[in-house]
């Protein structure tokens, strides 16, 4: 089988737009209201150390994947739980991000078309992409990039008309402890789900990229969405919070001149492609777990039943778009900790542990040797 | 809509199950069964409108019931 390789600066697209998936549509830190901008900083900050932890792991282990790296450090039996609930989480985010861009498409574009539809729709696209590979998905996400960029630019120098600088007073108004709060949660979302990408920059062609792509991904991603809760915080001002899609909301009042207005349908071109990016490596992801634990040839042959099923399961998580909200900004901080933080943590352990025993061994034999 | 989630899933077993079985790839075949029984079983529950329980519901009771127990 040919081992897929993809460049530093691909990686970075894709680390970037993965960021951006969801979390330019439901934005990040909303509870923390005008403060909001403040939230996203503290989870850039938090996660750094993390991001770290991921790229180590990766580069320990360069060249192999997730789950490679968690059957060699674990065995087959403890391997192929860790993996089991790694995938799940794969699984489950990959149908959180449908459902929430399925949502968005169901409620400000195709009220009257059945939710299943937009998903069956959206699901296909992602299928093909995952079943052709991880370069394919890296190379659609180079091209992309600087769509969604060069987009926000636009809507954003088009808002300025729109804003109130005042709306970011009182900052700190709330307390530091609610920032912080609310920085935790956007912590583990968006930045603390890159975790996933443990199971696709086994790919990366130099052992020290991990840590590059890591670095200029976060920064990159914290700067762009910080900027938008910004742009966010002017134009809706404290009413941050009463909006379910507050950057679609804030680009519906763009109005220049009695020419250039409800411009919001082409910002939805963004939400669309990083959206599709993101769950496409959920998908891509968990394929690869459930091919690691079954030891199969190749991830390929599960991808259509894998993917229809990840659209189902987004189907019947919530009941509507309250509920769906609801869990997202009060529940899935503390649902993720096992994900994002434990098992890497456990992982990173193991294998600073094995590496370090593993470089004494070599330098004890060639002390014997000479 | 029943009528169409058979004949979708028949013709995704032509295009999938098949080549699998004359490749005798055994364990993908399986394996690629299983998911499929499942994934089948969910789309005629969804068409049927039979109410399938969701496990967001369960997490939110497991979290709250851990963010109780430490907030004592």
């Amino acid at each position: 089988m040919i081992r897929e390789r993809i460049t530093d600066k691909e990686a970075t697209c894709l680390l970037i737009l993965f960021l951006l998936g969801s979390s330019i549509l439901v934005g990040i830190g909303v509870r923390a209201k005008n403060d909001a901008w403040l939230a996203g900083i503290l989870g850039v900050v938090f996660f750094i150390p993390f991001a770290l932890i991921y790229a180590r792991i990766q580069s320990i282990f360069h060249g192999r994947d997730i789950f490679e790296i968690t059957i060699l450090l674990y065995g087959k039996v403890f391997g192929r739980i860790l993996i089991i609930i790694f995938s799940w989480y794969s699984f489950h985010l990959g149908a959180l991000v449908l459902r929430n861009f399925c949502e968005f498409v169901h409620v400000e574009s195709f009220p009257e078309t059945p939710l299943i539809v937009i998903t069956l729709c959206f699901i296909t696209i992602n299928i093909a992409a995952a079943r052709s590979g991880i370069e394919v998905i890296a190379r659609i996400a180079t091209f992309c990039l600087p769509v969604v960029i060069i987009l926000f630019l636009l809507m954003e120098i088009l808002s300025i008309s729109t804003m109130d600088f005042n709306n970011i007073k009182p900052i700190l108004g709330n307390g530091f402890s609610k920032v912080a709060d609310v920085g935790f949660s956007s912590f583990s979302f968006p930045f603390a789900e890159s975790v996933i990408l443990l199971g696709v920059f086994y790919t990366l062609k130099k052992r020290e990229s991990a840590v590059k792509v890591y670095m200029k991904g976060v920064l990159a991603a914290g700067i762009v969405l910080i900027t938008l809760t910004l742009v966010n915080i002017f134009v809706l001002g404290n009413m941050i919070e009463d909006y379910y899609f507050p950057s679609y909301a804030s680009f519906s009042f763009i109005k220049v001149g009695d020419f250039i207005q409800r411009m919001e349908g082409t910002i939805a071109i963004s939400y669309v492609l990083t959206s599709f990016i993101k769950s496409s490596i959920c998908l891509f992801v968990a394929c690869k777990g459930i091919a690691a634990v079954f030891n199969l040839n190749h991830y390929k042959f599960i991808v259509i039943q894998t993917g229809l099923i990840m659209a189902y399961f987004s189907l019947i998580l919530y009941d509507n778009i309250e509920e769906m909200v609801d869990w997202f900004q009060n529940i899935y901080q503390f649902y993720a900790i096992p994900f994002q933080i434990i098992f890497p943590l456990f992982i990173w352990v193991c294998a600073e542990i094995r590496n370090r025993s593993e470089k004494r061994d070599q330098s004890g034999k060639g002390k014997k040797g000479v | 809509m029943l009528v169409f989630v058979i004949l979708g899933y028949a013709l995704l077993s032509i295009y999938e199950f098949f080549p699998l079985y004359k490749e005798n790839k055994q364990k993908e075949f399986y394996v690629n069964l299983v998911l499929g029984i499942i994934s089948f079983t969910m789309a005629i529950l969804i068409s049927l409108r039979i109410n399938i329980p969701s496990p967001a519901e369960a997490i939110k009771i497991v979290i709250n019931y851990i963010l109780k127990a430490f907030a004592m």
